[in-house]
């Protein structure tokens, strides 16, 4: 960072020599170092200031808690829990180090424009660095990017949200050329594999801001991790882009508190939005948790959203690709990513569009394929080949682009209340159900990825007859993810879930804690049908077995099929226990949406052991919120 | 070494736009086709953290990477052909794409002239992408070759 000894802060000259200008020299700004001026007290409580510096209320009334896990960002020792001394550090280092404000460029605007007088007082600063950052990002607009669910990775499992700054230079203007600002772990280069592992999913990384590349995102999102992109603009004005870049730059380098299961990035951002336009408290509407996709619809209700874009993943377009080719044409493009000289009299009886559109797949899905490869000399060679069959075939129409599915904020709400009335055993029962998120494999599809269900925190309480109130169940976290199998796509399914649960056993209905999981495919012979069969374990722990930590290899199968009568799920789940004892399961559930936040479900199950058969129904109203 | 300054020299070093190669030494070139991507470990890294792995930027094109960041077809001091190789080389052979069109953005051409630009590039896969082994660095010498020898082109690579 150079100090210009001489010349007058070039920061922003628009608005700083308006600011200088409306200065007055009669009226000097309090005493720097006093805490207890009643003006340095007054706007230390302001609301924006505490934005800046990110503080939150914390559990203790009257005490805040700060975000911000580095004395770095902060210019008084007591900085972290005391805005007013804070803030008196920060008039105090602004008058006396000119590099304070090419720091803290935010905080020395947003102080300018509240002490008239302060502007005089500051010594002449340029601030290069800082300049040649906005000079280069020369930012016109900001994109709010929303990618997609993605099951196999903790942190972005709810989705991830990250900003996009489009620029405003003529060599820059186009998406692919934009910075993106990215909130996420910072891992040391060269971090031990068990050591990341780790870290990465428990924590201990610090959360740092950091800009990049959009084309980089976009190939991390949409070609490695196949995740669709949702960008909603933002309308921000230059000055509110003004503050919100000077204030991101306060960030750079500047470690958060950040936890990947109560995953924060998007909180990051909210915090952002608000110092760039005071008055909505974004953040503030999330004090426990942050799902990303609340977060967008926080940002929309704001009226910050000025249109919204889909970006298919490069997977998505290509599974839309395959579908719309005939069995046969889907053999020749199979055979074509293997070999680009496969069956030539095939491919030249073609159409020139369906040519084009069977090549198109047949490198796609190489490329598709070659994303987790080793790159060697004879995938090159086919890549090459197949680009040049794509070039071959360029002049025939383009194939149309995918449809747009419906955009993830237009889905069921993430939290969910569920009233039930039923029978266990011919006794009736009401249950009462809440869950903190997300989705299961019978809400409401539109705007969440197929095929996959995220909850955590699920607790059903059931009122049985006779007054009994008992904990019914209560799931920490349950993921399924079903992927379909075919010739081109050799995808996994897969399903985790660990909490407690009602299990009869030896004729009682025992609270047992149990951890299970399974392995498997799934496959798809009609678009609506899913068929699944997974390979299972499980770990449970219930004092009424023979063993009363048992473990238990066994076998699941069931479908899901949606059709317009709704969503109907069938399954059957079989475990043999060391100990000996078997247990079945079927159930079938079945829900018609009501609404967009609004369903009816019916489950229908009989669970058998060698002790007892237990029938069980019931009719749930479920409500998202 | 040597090579890159025999394009710098064939791109005119002069107060010109192209005053520098693209990029550099040590600057992300020699990417060949299908090699551009990122290894599994970085893609682990990136998605189990949403995070960055090592020398976090903040956007800055000055400092670590030794790139020289001169050169239109840089980007963030790196050769932009070199960061979008694969996806450049998909929009050539289709004569369209974003790849493509950010292409022509960094080298200046105006709206006006991207179709003739995507053109060019599409007419002329064969001269850009000759074998499997090219590298990002002659598919960069060769883009500014075609737009020189081309009337409507040359003017942004004089």
């Amino acid at each position: 960072m150079r100090i210009g000894p001489a010349r007058t802060a070039g920061l922003l000259p628009g608005l700083l020599g308006l600011l200088l200008a409306t200065a007055s020299p009669a009226n000097p700004a309090a005493p720097a170092t006093d805490t207890d001026s009643p003006t340095v007290a007054a706007l230390a409580g302001q609301r924006e200031w505490l934005q800046l510096l990110h503080y939150t209320p914390s559990w203790l009334p009257g005490r805040l808690r700060n975000f911000v896990d580095d004395p770095d960002f902060f210019l008084s020792p007591r900085g972290p829990h005391d805005p007013a001394a804070e803030l008196a550090a920060t008039l105090d280092a602004l008058r006396r180090d000119p590099a304070t404000q090419c720091r803290f460029p935010a905080r020395r605007q947003w102080l300018v424009a509240r002490l008239p007088g302060l502007a005089a007082t500051l010594p002449a600063a340029h601030c290069a660095e800082y300049e040649e950052w906005r000079r280069v990002l020369a930012v016109r607009e900001a994109v709010l990017v929303f990618a997609s669910s993605y099951l196999n990775s903790p942190s972005s499992m709810y989705g991830h949200t990250f900003l996009r700054f489009d620029s405003a230079a003529p060599e820059r203007r186009t998406p692919l050329l934009a910075w993106a600002l990215n909130f996420g772990a910072t891992v040391p280069p060269d971090e031990n594999g068990f050591v990341y592992a780790w870290r990465g999913l428990f924590g201990g990384y610090p959360g740092q801001f950091a800009a990049g590349p959009y084309f980089e995102k976009l190939r991390e999102y949409s070609r490695l991790e196949s995740r669709d992109l949702w960008e909603y603009r933002l309308n921000l004005d230059a000055a509110e882009l003004d503050r919100l870049l000077a204030h991101a730059w306060e960030l750079r380098a500047i470690n958060f508190d950040y936890y990947f299961f109560d995953e924060n990035c998007s909180l990051r951002l909210l915090e952002l939005l608000d110092v760039a336009r005071p008055g909505h408290d974004l953040a503030d509407q999330f004090p426990n948790y942050a799902i990303p996709i609340d977060t967008v619809r926080a940002v929309i209700d704001a009226g910050m959203v000025t249109d919204v874009a889909w970006r298919p993943a490069t997977r998505s377009t290509l599974r839309w690709q395959i579908a719309q080719l005939d069995a046969g044409e889907r053999q020749l493009a199979r055979r074509l990513a293997d070999d680009a000289g496969a069956d030539p009299q095939a491919f030249a009886a073609l159409e020139p569009a369906r040519q084009r559109l069977v090549a198109e797949v047949a490198y796609q899905y190489l490329r598709d394929r070659a994303v987790h490869a080793v790159p060697d000399a004879a995938l090159a060679r086919q890549n090459f080949a197949l680009l040049q069959l794509l070039e071959r075939t360029a002049a025939a129409t383009a194939p149309p682009a995918p449809p747009r599915p419906a955009a993830p904020e237009t889905g069921h709400r993430t939290g969910l209340a569920a009233l039930a009335a039923g029978t266990e055993e011919s006794r009736a029962f009401g249950d009462l159900e809440w869950r903190i998120s997300y989705h299961d494999l019978l809400d409401p599809p539109a705007g969440y990825p197929a095929g996959a269900s995220l909850n955590m925190a699920r607790m059903v309480l059931r009122l049985k007859e006779g007054g009994t109130l008992q904990l019914q169940r209560l799931d920490a976290l349950e993921i399924t993810s079903l992927a379909a199998r075919d010739q081109f796509f050799r995808s996994w399914s897969w399903r985790v879930n660990a909490g407690l649960e009602r299990q009869w056993t030896d004729g009682d209905d025992i609270l047992v804690t149990q951890a299970n999981g399974g392995f498997g495919g799934s496959w798809a012979p009609l678009p609506s049908l899913l068929l699944f069969a997974l390979g299972t374990g499980r770990l449970e722990v219930n004092h009424a077995l023979d063993r009363s930590l048992d473990l238990a290899p066994g076998l699941a199968a069931g479908l899901r099929l949606e059709s317009p009568a709704g969503i109907t799920l069938a399954s059957a789940d079989f475990y043999h226990f060391t100990g000996g004892e078997d247990r079945r399961a079927l159930a079938l559930r079945h829900e018609l949406a009501l609404g967009a936040n609004l369903g009816l479900r019916l489950q229908l199950e009989r669970r058998v052991n060698e002790h007892d058969r237990v029938d069980e129904a019931s009719l749930a109203l479920r409500y998202h919120f | 070494m040597k090579r890159i300054l025999m394009v710098a020299a064939l791109m005119g070093v002069s107060a010109g736009a192209l005053a520098e190669a693209p990029g550099g030494p040590n600057c992300g070139w020699g990417n060949m086709l299908m090699n551009g991507q990122s290894g599994l470990g970085a893609h682990v890294v990136a998605s189990l953290t949403n995070g960055t792995s090592g020398n976090a930027t903040f956007g800055m094109t000055t400092g670590t990477n030794g790139c020289s960041a001169n050169g239109k077809l840089t980007y963030g001091g790196k050769s932009l052909i070199g960061a979008v190789m694969d996806e450049f080389s998909e929009d050539v052979a289709r004569g369209d794409g974003e790849a493509l069109t950010a292409v022509a953005v960094a080298m200046g051409v105006d709206e006006a002239d991207r179709t003739a630009f995507k053109q060019l590039m599409h007419d002329n896969f064969a001269t850009l992408f000759p074998s499997a082994d090219v590298t990002a660095e002659q598919v960069s010498e060769r883009v500014v070759e075609l737009m020189r020898s081309n009337d409507q082109l040359a003017r942004y690579v004089s």
